[in-house]
């Protein structure tokens, strides 16, 4: 019994004491990821997406806070992956090999959003195969405006180093961002 | 003349004993052409002459080749001289430790066409005793009687004890250089349907392949093809004697206490990724012990290059290939002991032994049905409650769903995962108002931090979902690989 406790003293000293924790634990979408972001896109002012890197390379797309769709003062009603000939949400991709996976244009479109006023089609922002959409958000799109850097994530890219090359060229890293957006709050 | 082989050559039919010599084979082939087995083939065996002498020479003689130097079945093989000695070399170059061998031999390929072109010279002369089509029916095998005539002088030479089991193997590679030219005929009759081996044994075919040729061709259209008997033979074959030793296994558990050290060495574009290695850590210490070729470091599952690996530790082997020496038990305590010693103290080592071949099936079992326990340092995005800690230690055998985590998901397939995490027991972590000691115990397989922080809601439930607001993990660690492990 008393070995059980002594162990068990020994784990706990292998923790970090409070102080030593920092306040805010990092997300991690935070830490995983790098951060970058499109602006108007599709030539719409303030149409603005985050494209969230992994060390992988796999993108995961999304609306980014200052996006129309997130500041307008009416809800999302619905998000609609059926941009047309077929519905994104259809698309399967199968093993390590990613077999099938439908291979998108930046300038494809991924769902549709659409308010009590308004529609706003989203975009891929890269050339890549498209591994996943987030179904949750056809059944809950209020996950779009209340997760937004997290859950609320639109759909998962993966892009051969080529075409990242290519877009990173016109994104924005999260401080030019900061600089750009923040400087109408 | 030996008596042993007195009485062996007595029980022998004359005729065609002397067919056999005469057509060229040497005393041993002809013995084994009539199924004479055993010790008789170490021992001193007269040449053709001598025999024939004894027997009586007989009558017709259209070509007489029994004074050839060269046998035209086995092209010298079995009249190797210095064997002991050039395999004695052979070893001794390499410093092998042993205790017993087992022998291994190669012969040419054209050895199965000249065995059936004296099969079916003997069985024209005498088709009431030789009745079958197949030689290898009947006769005894080349590589068999190698064994027997070299087993005793190397076993004499080495001072060690031939045995089939054994782990150190001596391999005896005869060549000859017309080999490949002789078999030609064969690939040709055949029309060339036999699949090209890459890299064979003398760049053409192997024996296998031969032997399936062989087998589909009737004597008759053999005999067409090919003289019988077999033709004079000028060279004797060549000798390459090697050595090798099974690999050896070492086997413990190992910990992990930094955050920074990989399993197995981790490079991504010729950037080294972490401090170091488990493997290298470990196999540095036991590689050169051994002298051995290379060793290969296998472990049952592993962890991220920051999760730690605490408590009974995880179980690993590493197959040692071709050691020179053998070790003792006492020796490997003594390499335990340097490992944990090291000043870095970012691996320990427990356990260290040598095992057999059964590690496969212990390292094998039950990899789906194994449990594991983690420790994780959770954050919540409001203070950690009572009613928290309740609400995750009251989950028992919870089913998540897990989506293939993005991190891995580059090289793994698209699915959704179904798995268990068996219980939870949460600890308060040092007056923190937001953070919490997470112990849990998971079913093989389960991403614990995706469960933690739910992967942008790919695994759900998650604990952020289970307490209602967001969670994130800080670190991880295994604090238990229960596994029956040796």
């Amino acid at each position: 019994m008393e070995d059980k406790e002594e162990e068990n003293a020994a784990v706990l000293a292998l923790y970090p004491r409070a102080h030593e924790l920092p306040a805010r634990a990092p997300p991690a979408h935070e830490t995983n990821f790098t951060h970058y972001f499109a602006l108007d896109v599709g030539g719409k002012e303030f149409h603005d997406q985050y494209l969230y890197r992994h060390g992988n390379g796999l993108c995961v797309v999304g609306l980014a806070p200052s996006h129309l769709a997130l500041r307008s003062p009416s809800k999302i009603k619905i998000v609609d992956y059926d941009v047309g000939k077929k519905s994104r949400a259809d698309m399967k991709a199968s093993g390590r090999r990613k077999k099938d996976a439908q291979v998108l244009e930046e300038n494809s479109s991924l769902c549709k959003v659409s308010s009590e006023d308004a529609e706003f089609l989203v975009r891929c922002c890269i050339r890549g195969q498209l591994l996943e959409v987030n179904e949750r958000l056809t059944s809950d799109p209020s996950l779009l405006s209340r997760k937004v850097p997290s859950q609320g994530y639109i759909a998962i890219l993966m892009p051969k180093p080529e075409a990242w090359k290519k877009a990173e060229k016109s994104l924005l890293t999260r401080e030019q961002y900061k600089q750009q957006r923040m400087q109408q709050e | 003349m030996e008596a042993l082989f007195r009485e062996a050559l007595l029980a022998l039919p004359p005729a065609p004993l002397r067919d056999l010599l005469r057509a060229g084979a040497c005393s041993l082939c002809a013995m084994r052409f009539l199924s004479v087995r055993g010790r008789v083939y170490s021992q001193s065996v007269p040449a053709p002459p001598t025999i024939l002498a004894e027997i009586g020479n007989g009558d017709g003689l259209e070509s007489d080749r029994s004074s050839a130097s060269c046998c035209t079945v086995c092209q010298g093989i079995l009249q190797s001289a210095g064997v002991g000695l050039a395999v004695l070399e052979a070893i001794q170059k390499e410093g092998h430790e042993f205790c017993d061998f087992s022998l291994e031999v190669t012969v040419p390929s054209a050895t199965l066409v000249r065995e059936r072109s004296l099969w079916c010279y003997l069985r024209k002369e005498h088709p009431e005793d030789f009745k079958a089509e197949d030689p290898n029916e009947c006769i005894v095998s080349l590589k068999e009687a190698v064994k027997w005539t070299f087993g005793p002088q190397i076993e004499a030479a080495l001072g060690k004890v031939m045995d089939k089991n054994s782990n150190f193997h001596i391999s005896l590679v005869f060549k000859h250089a017309n080999s490949s030219s002789e078999i030609q005929f064969l690939s040709d009759l055949s029309g060339g349907d036999s699949k090209r081996k890459r890299g064979p044994v003398e760049a053409g075919e192997s024996i296998a392949a031969v032997q399936r040729s062989l087998a589909s061709i009737s004597s008759d259209a053999f005999a067409r093809h090919y003289p019988c008997p077999p033709p004079q033979s000028d060279t004797p074959c060549e000798l390459v004697s090697s050595c090798r030793k099974d690999a050896i296994f070492v086997v413990g558990r190992y910990l992990k206490y930094s955050r920074s050290i990989s399993q197995s060495p981790w490079t991504i574009q010729e950037d080294r990724i972490g401090d170091g290695s488990v493997q290298e850590i470990i196999g540095d210490v036991i590689f050169p012990h051994f002298k051995a070729d290379s060793y290969k470091f296998h472990a049952a599952g592993r962890e991220d290059i920051d999760v730690r690996m605490l408590g009974s530790g995880r179980p690993f082997l590493l197959e040692i290939l071709n050691a020179r020496t053998c070790s003792k038990q006492e020796e490997l305590l003594k390499l335990e002991h340097a490992i944990n010693s090291n000043k870095d103290g970012w691996v320990k080592v427990k356990g260290l032994k040598e095992a057999g071949n059964e590690v496969w099936t212990v390292m094998r079992q039950g990899e789906a049905d194994k449990q594991k326990e983690y420790t994780a340092v959770v954050w919540l995005s409001r203070p950690v409650t009572e009613a928290d800690f309740t609400t995750l230690s009251n989950s028992k055998e919870l089913e998540i769903q897990q989506k293939t985590p993005v991190r891995v998901l580059h090289r793994r397939s698209p699915l959704v995962r179904p798995r268990i995490i068996h219980w939870m027991r949460c600890e308060a972590l040092h007056d923190s108002s937001c953070y919490f000691l997470l112990h849990l115990c998971t079913q093989a397989g389960t991403y614990v931090k995706e469960f933690v922080h739910g992967d942008l809601g790919r695994t759900y439930p998650n604990v952020g979902s289970l307490l209602d607001c967001d969670a994130e993990i800080l670190c991880l660690d295994v604090t238990n690989v229960k596994m029956d492990f040796l």
